[in-house]
């Protein structure tokens, strides 16, 4: 197996598909791909071990690219389409069979896979039940190979709620979220969190490289205009 | 390419020499001067379409060129991306090389059997491509019964740990020679050694971070976010004891030691990293944040077919369980003492995913 000890560190981007993303914001969503690829192809070393799944959510999710190098000549990045409500639940379930899969896959190929990272992207609040999504994130963060997961908000996304989604919360590698000012423009946010999961991911290769484990994220200080940082136990947001 | 035209002196390239040229390269060719050393079919040839012919073998001749020898450099299974990435130069240390190595004969006192060394620090692509220096060091010592040898893996996410790293390598050799003018190596403290290591990282680190004048001086976490290195010795006896040297290893932090025995298996002398574990890391304990009680010495024995390695985790990893392409690699290489400057080649193959700086030492027993 020529693979075997190749270190992976996998990035799974979670986007909102409801109709309130309709317009500039989903198209704005559609760059975040094409963005991740152009960073990655300007850096060799980081191209060989970054792997990036995009996964949308309405009243279902869907794998819309399976984890992959991005850079492979064939590939299609696939532009995603708007067409429901917000089921939270339906992104966390799919999200933890699909990490389980690939990691069970890319261990059986002999790779080294890196704990990985999930950017969730949302505008609005879930339209499942509390309990309901509560329920499937808990599940998806307890399992052995948890993700780190990076909340992303614009709009009307709920700081309360997505704040619950930061994990691990506490701890020296806790996570944090990114959450678009008030009246700022949505689609113009949505590139600016594109800009933050890109630092994200060349700063964590980066660390990978460095005898350490963990995703980075950047400081609040080197934040597009627009966008703020908050922890878990953050509770200046309003 | 230019210059495949054998007639030419100076144009000989000793890789291409026993090659065909790839398609449409030979219009330079002079089908006259092809004529003279003997392309076959001649006949059949149209002068003016170059494109049929091919290149003749070179012959021996009164023209070959005055040097012997070729280099390549290795690579295993796909070498990614990285291994065509440039490499630059890190401007803060101008004066710390990309690549040291050392081949040597280890003289032994009392008519004891030589033993041959070889060693390499090479920077890795990634602190290559990213204008970095390389962290990784070694040493060794030999005073005709015990050698001493020393990689040291600097923390890269710690800006200066390549000092780290030399102190932690240099004088860790110097202390466990000086120990064992007095002790056998069974008796060496490694607890206490790694104490007193970490103690001059953390005067260095002290002497070298900028603090304000009434300032406390750095605690050791706070040394440790500029100067860290993991540290791995291996002491091995020259005395054969029953046709077997006996060998010591003491280590801290993910950097390994190894036995190729009879050249063709590797034997960890620590549990595999990452072997059994979900997901993988990169996290590793490093000097100067020690524990009271240093972890346990291996104790081994190297028989006159084996090698020993001592390697930093650039190594290691692709390294893996030593089952691989990459141990299969390595051991076809170092079954025998290869020469010290294709040593550092095997040192750097490429590899995609690895990135790190490497650092080996490979210890042999010799016959006479």
């Amino acid at each position: 197996m020529d693979n075997v000890g190749a270190k992976l560190l996998p990035f799974y981007v979670v986007t909102d598909v409801s109709w309130s993303m309709s317009g500039r914001k989903i198209d704005a969503a559609n760059q975040i791909l094409p963005r991740v690829v152009d960073a990655l192809a300007q850096n060799p070393i980081l191209s060989d071990k970054v792997r990036i799944g995009l996964i949308d959510f309405s009243d279902d999710a869907k794998v819309q690219l399976p984890l992959c190098d991005v850079l492979e000549p064939t590939l299609t990045i696939p532009t995603l389409a708007v067409r429901g409500s917000t089921s939270y639940a339906a992104a966390f379930r799919l999200l933890r069979t699909e990490i389980a899969a690939n990691i069970r896959q890319l261990k059986g190929d002999g790779y080294l896979v890196h704990r990985p990272a999930v950017f969730f992207l949302s505008d609005g609040e879930p339209t499942d039940q509390d309990s309901e999504w509560r329920s499937a994130f808990a599940d998806l963060v307890s399992d052995t190979a948890y993700p780190n997961v990076i909340p992303f908000g614009v709009e009307d996304a709920d700081g309360n709620t997505l704040q619950a989604l930061i994990h691990p919360s506490t701890g020296p590698k806790q996570m944090r979220m990114f959450l678009m000012n008030k009246g700022e423009d949505a689609a113009q946010a949505i590139t600016s969190m594109a800009e933050i999961m890109i630092s994200s991911v060349i700063q964590s290769g980066h660390s990978m490289s460095q005898g350490q484990s963990g995703i980075m994220l950047p400081d609040k200080d080197d934040l597009p205009t627009g966008v703020t940082t908050y922890t878990a136990s953050d509770d200046d947001f309003v | 390419m230019t210059g495949l035209n054998p007639a030419v002196p100076g144009n000989h390239k000793p890789v291409t020499t026993r090659e065909q040229p790839p398609p449409g390269e030979p219009t330079d060719i002079d089908p006259d001067r092809t004529v003279q050393i003997g392309v076959p079919k001649l006949a059949a040839i149209d002068p003016e379409r170059t494109d049929q012919f091919e290149m003749p073998a070179r012959q021996p001749s009164a023209r070959a060129p005055a040097w012997l020898g070729e280099f390549r450099p290795f690579s295993v299974g796909d070498p990614g991306r990285a291994a065509g990435a440039p490499s630059y130069p890190d401007p803060k240390f101008w004066d710390r090389p990309d690549t040291v190595l050392d081949g040597v004969l280890l003289r032994a006192a009392d008519g004891l059997p030589a033993m041959q060394l070889r060693a390499a620090s090479v920077r890795g692509r990634s602190h290559r491509y990213e204008s970095k220096t390389r962290q990784d060091a070694y040493a060794y010592r030999c005073d005709g019964r015990f050698i001493v040898a020393a990689v040291a893996d600097g923390v890269s996410a710690a800006p200066l740990s390549h000092v780290a790293a030399n102190i932690v390598s240099r004088q860790g050799c110097n202390l466990f020679a000086n120990r064992l003018e007095t002790a056998a190596p069974r008796e060496l403290d490694w607890s206490e050694i790694l104490g007193v290591l970490a103690g001059m990282v953390i005067g260095s680190g002290r002497s070298l971070l900028p603090s304000a004048p009434d300032a406390e001086e750095p605690s050791p976490f706070e040394v440790a976010k500029h100067l860290s290195t993991t540290a791995l010795f291996a002491v091995v006896d020259m005395r054969p004891v029953d046709g077997y040297r006996p060998v010591h290893v003491f280590s801290y932090g993910d950097t390994s030691a190894w036995i190729l025995r009879s050249g063709t298996r590797w034997e960890p002398l620590q549990p595999v990293k990452n072997g059994g574990t979900a997901l993988a890391s990169s996290d590793t304990k490093a000097i100067p944040i020690v524990p009271r009680q240093a972890p346990p010495a291996v104790r081994t024995r190297l028989g006159s077919e084996d090698t020993l390695l001592l390697v930093t985790d650039g190594i290691g990893d692709p390294l893996g369980d030593g089952t691989g392409p990459v141990g299969a690699f390595l051991a076809q290489m170092w079954r025998r003492p290869p020469e010290p400057l294709a040593f550092a080649a095997h040192v750097d193959f490429a590899r995609k995913s690895h990135d790190d700086d490497r650092t080996a030492i490979a210890i042999w027993p010799t016959s006479t």
